[in-house]
């Protein structure tokens, strides 16, 4: 991201809006020249967007799972079929799904007397399409969620520590070099059961971890554990913003610390910030699904895709069920893909003269 | 090398497809698995030693070849006072003998005690609590030095300090309650008394009618004094069966036994010598034993597998009958529960509720359907001698009966907490279960345990948990091994319990004494039927889940071997290799 800032160097722009989603022109200048028309940074940045087939594909592609995990009420409610219905009447002796590709049926006459679009998932009969659907909705809550604390975390202490400098700089990039020695996953390993354990062991609360409990401790240990990438890219954007001429000016007219931090050096950061926040959100579904893998991740009845893949991993050996692992993995697959094409090409349009 | 593993896996990609992919399931493997026997008849004590030796011939069994054992990392110990688990157990089968033994029935009858290195059974005296034996003439360790008494009374000795703490406690309890002895090389335990080399006097403080099967635990291994090298006895030990090692032992990837030629037939009631060689291969997990078995190439036609038959493979075995004949399959020992904690759930109606509302056939086919899982209703398994069927809270279909249990519960709305293990397999097992409570009306919260501190959470008293899952399989075949380990309210400790219900009905444990207590075991054996039955009906203290089934294949030229109801594995000691 070396190179990001040459594109507004000029200084004119200081609170330019560059986000690229509905972009707010506020600070565009009425047109002087017929010809010529003036556009702001942002404005050049969604015009390279939408030129960029990959990224118009997969804005459209995320904005359809964003939709779909949203939904998932209304989707349940159109469907008619409940994610945690079990039925075993829907599976073989050996708790294999009955019918063809894992009891993929688009008629209502078997067993539970309903459509089930994606099959069933073995061993318990549940409806495999209502499990990837509310599924989705918890990897995107908790990696959106996780992201953006992670984000803001990331941000606040890269401008603090940037701004600054000094003993402030020292010791907060110590405290990063510090978090990033930690090796994460065998963190989650260690941390999560304990946390966990301490919840339910008896002489601790005498509570039970509730599902939303544990939910909750994955997204506080992967905002502690995912802020230190954001506050270093921070950190040096603003070591090279803080020099220039429209920060001394807002110093030399009086704007407090906290003006200058948030109202002269954020508006400008927002480029690198959109774009590590974009690769950081399918990073971290994956890493939710890694958790699961471990089994420290999200835990029964609460649906998610990384604990589908998981257990789905376990019918390959043999074939009994491929299907559970395959539909569930495709999904996974074209969403995490979709997040970091668009993800990139998000960072072509902010800055197209970094080279990958 | 590489084309061809690349054609395995696409023919084995091309196969599944076939398999899985696009046929139609239509549950043609219904009812393919094993099925548990109704009852199971009393044990034979062969107190009067009227064993034949040698042991009679397996019908066909020829010498020679060489068999193999197929395991998914190696046991934990070999040294045979350390030794608990099964799978440790059916290897020293062939490596240590015991004062007493089992002859194990392929026909799946009775098992019969019989005396091993002693003459027979044992002889009491002083009302149970002393118990004499007398060894056989010929019995060697595997360098030719004749086996003593002392050799017997340094093994339990040994088996009661550290380098048994990890086998079965039993003689440390009941020779030393206590706690008096501590154990160093070549100390022998009070109570231990070797009038000479071919008698051995053990002398309970208490009453232990149960001796007979304690001196078939691999404590009673005998062990020259001069030979125990402590900790290196794990993998440098001393045989005493009719197989040796051969070679060093790394534990961890391989072990060769080879014929021990100073074991004598003629001393042996149970054991056999066919094979030349047996090697033991500790690096296949399940799905590479299913491979390699079901292939049936090479070294592995003298195969068995330790694991079940990978789960997706459990079909194709079914329907296919040149792999159905080689199925060793059958009910284990081990017994799986949900305990309901009765110091929580103290309304009887409740608890009986909960048995009726359990759905136990969806749980067999989450677990992985009757090749693995067989139906339980008693809490007894039915390997113990004394098994008897029943079901206290019967339902047409396998499926519960929620109006019985709505009946029970009478518009109650009971909250449950089901503790289970966290891992992705009892979190399935938990659904199955929360689903088919909440028919009745009862809210069940999950609350899945760490599973390295399971068992200390749910063994502490205090424990908030109202339904656990709980396993049990019994360490000999009397019924206190398991019904006054589980359900003996006078056992319950502060921390580290067994019995999870917490069930503590004085009727009741004064029972149990009586049964801990009565002198002829077969009389004891039916004593446990029916106070499992009595135990179920009167206080429902808990949910049998299932007995676990056995499903494994040997290779196509293995022969003799059969489902060993002792240690759930194939058979050693009667295998042989129909070349």
């Amino acid at each position: 991201m070396g190179g990001t800032t040459s594109m507004w160097a000029d200084g004119q722009m200081p609170s330019a809006d560059l986000d690229p989603g509905p972009v707010q022109v506020a600070d565009a200048k009425p047109a002087e020249a017929k010809a010529i028309v003036g556009r702001s940074p942002g404005q050049l940045a969604l015009m390279r967007l939408r030129r960029d087939r990959t990224a118009v594909v997969s804005f459209w592609v995320l904005v359809f799972f964003i939709l779909v995990a949203v939904l998932a009420p209304v989707i349940q409610w159109i469907y008619g079929y409940n994610a945690t219905t079990t039925n075993s009447a829907l599976l073989d002796d050996s708790g294999f799904p009955l019918g063809y590709l894992g009891g993929i049926t688009f008629s209502t006459d078997n067993a539970s007397h309903h459509i089930h679009v994606f099959g069933v998932e073995p061993t318990l009969g549940r409806d495999l399409f209502m499990q990837v659907v509310w599924g989705m909705q918890t990897s995107l809550k908790i990696a959106v969620t996780a992201t953006v604390v992670s984000t803001i975390l990331g941000v606040v202490v890269g401008i603090v520590s940037a701004y600054f400098g000094g003993w402030v700089d020292a010791v907060i990039s110590w405290i990063i070099d510090y978090m990033l020695a930690f090796p994460f996953f065998l963190f989650c390993l260690a941390v999560i059961p304990v946390i966990n354990t301490r919840l339910a062991a008896p002489g601790g609360c005498h509570c039970d971890v509730s599902p939303d409990k544990r939910v909750l401790t994955i997204i506080i240990v992967f905002s502690l554990f995912g802020w230190m990438y954001t506050a270093r890219l921070v950190r040096g954007q603003v070591l090279s913003l803080r020099e220039r001429e429209y920060v001394d000016a807002a110093r030399a007219a009086g704007a407090p610390a906290r003006h200058i931090l948030f109202r002269q050096l954020l508006p400008n950061l927002w480029a690198p910030i959109l774009v590590s926040f974009s690769l950081a959100v399918p990073a971290t579904i994956t890493a939710e699904a890694a958790l699961s893998f471990l089994n420290i991740g999200v835990i029964e009845p609460t649906p998610d895709l990384g604990r589908v893949i998981n257990t789905g991993a376990q019918f390959i050996v043999g074939l009994p069920d491929p299907m559970y692992l395959v539909i569930p993995g495709i999904v996974i697959f074209i969403l995490v893909l979709a997040f970091n094409l668009f993800g990139d090409a998000m960072r072509d349009a902010l800055d197209p003269r970094s080279t990958r | 090398m590489r084309y061809r593993v690349r054609v395995l896996l696409v023919s084995a990609l091309a196969m599944s497809l076939a398999i899985a992919g696009c046929a139609k399931n239509t549950a043609g493997n219904k009812g393919g698995g094993a099925s548990g026997p109704s009852t199971q008849s009393a044990i034979i004590i062969d107190k009067e030693g009227k064993s034949p030796t040698p042991a009679p011939d397996v019908p066909g069994a020829k010498p020679g070849g060489t068999l193999s054992w197929l395991e998914d990392g190696a046991p934990e110990h070999l040294d045979p006072q350390q030794m608990y688990v099964t799978d440790s157990q059916s290897i020293g089968s062939l490596l240590y003998r015991t004062l007493t033994g089992y002859i194990e029935d392929p026909g799946g009858g009775p098992l019969k005690l019989v005396g091993d290195l002693a003459t027979n059974t044992g002889e009491s005296s002083d009302s149970g609590k002393t118990w004499t034996y007398h060894l056989r003439d010929g019995i060697k360790f595997e360098d030719g030095t004749p086996i003593t008494s002392k050799d017997i009374a340094y093994g339990i000795s040994r088996s009661m300090g550290k380098n048994g703490e990890n086998g079965p406690p039993y003689y440390k309890q009941d020779l030393d309650p206590d706690s008096k002895f501590t154990w160093a090389k070549g100390s022998i335990a009070p109570g231990l008394e070797t009038p000479d080399d071919k008698t051995l006097v053990i002398k309970f403080p208490d009453v232990h009618p149960e001796a007979p099967y304690l001196a078939a635990l691999n404590s009673t291994t005998p062990i020259p004094v001069a030979t125990d090298n402590g900790q290196a006895h794990e993998a440098d030990f001393v045989a005493s069966g009719p197989y040796k090692r051969q070679g060093t032992y790394d534990q961890q990837t391989k072990l060769t036994l080879v014929k021990n030629t100073n074991w004598d037939p003629k001393t042996d009631p149970i054991r056999h010598q066919y094979a030349d060689q047996w090697n033991f291969d500790f690096t296949p997990d399940r799905d590479a034993q299913t491979q390699r078995v079901m292939a049936d190439q090479g070294a592995d036609q003298g195969a068995v597998m330790t694991a079940n038959v990978a789960q997706g493979s459990i079909p194709q075995v079914q329907n296919d009958a040149a792999l159905a004949k080689r199925t060793i399959k059958g009910v284990g020992t081990f017994v799986d529960y949900l305990a309901i904690n009765t110091t929580r759930v103290t309304d009887l109606k409740v608890r009986q509720a909960i048995n009726y509302a359990f759905d136990r056939q969806a749980y067999i086919q989450a677990v992985g359907g009757s090749a693995v899982a067989l139906p339980a209703t008693a809490l007894l398994s039915p390997t113990m001698a004394g098994y008897k069927k029943y079901d206290a809270y019967p339902s047409a279909d396998g499926h519960g009966d929620v109006a019985k249990a709505k009946e029970l519960l009478g518009g109650q709305t009971p909250k449950l907490t089901l503790c289970e293990p966290n891992t992705s397999t009892y979190q399935k097992y938990a659904v199955v279960v929360k689903n088919a409570l909440e028919r009745a009306g009862f809210q069940v919260t999950l609350n899945m345990l760490d599973k390295t501190a399971y068992y200390t959470t749910i063994g502490d008293k205090t424990t908030t948990c109202d339904i656990m899952r709980y396993g049990w399989g019994a360490d000999f075949p009397h019924p206190l091994s398991t019904l006054s380990v589980l359900w003996n309210g006078r056992y319950i400790k502060a921390k580290g319990n067994n019995n999870v219900s917490y069930l503590n009905v004085p009727e009741l444990n004064k029972k149990l004494d009586a049964l801990e207590k009565e002198p002829d075991l077969n009389k004891a054996a039916q004593m446990g039927g029916e106070l499992d039955q009595e135990i179920m009906t009167k206080y429902a203290p808990d949910v049998p889940n299932y007995d676990i089934g056995v499903f494994l294949l040997h290779g196509s030229k293995v022969g003799g071997t059969f489902l060993s109801p002792l240690y759930a594995n194939a058979n050693l000691i009667d295998a042989y290799y129909t070349g």
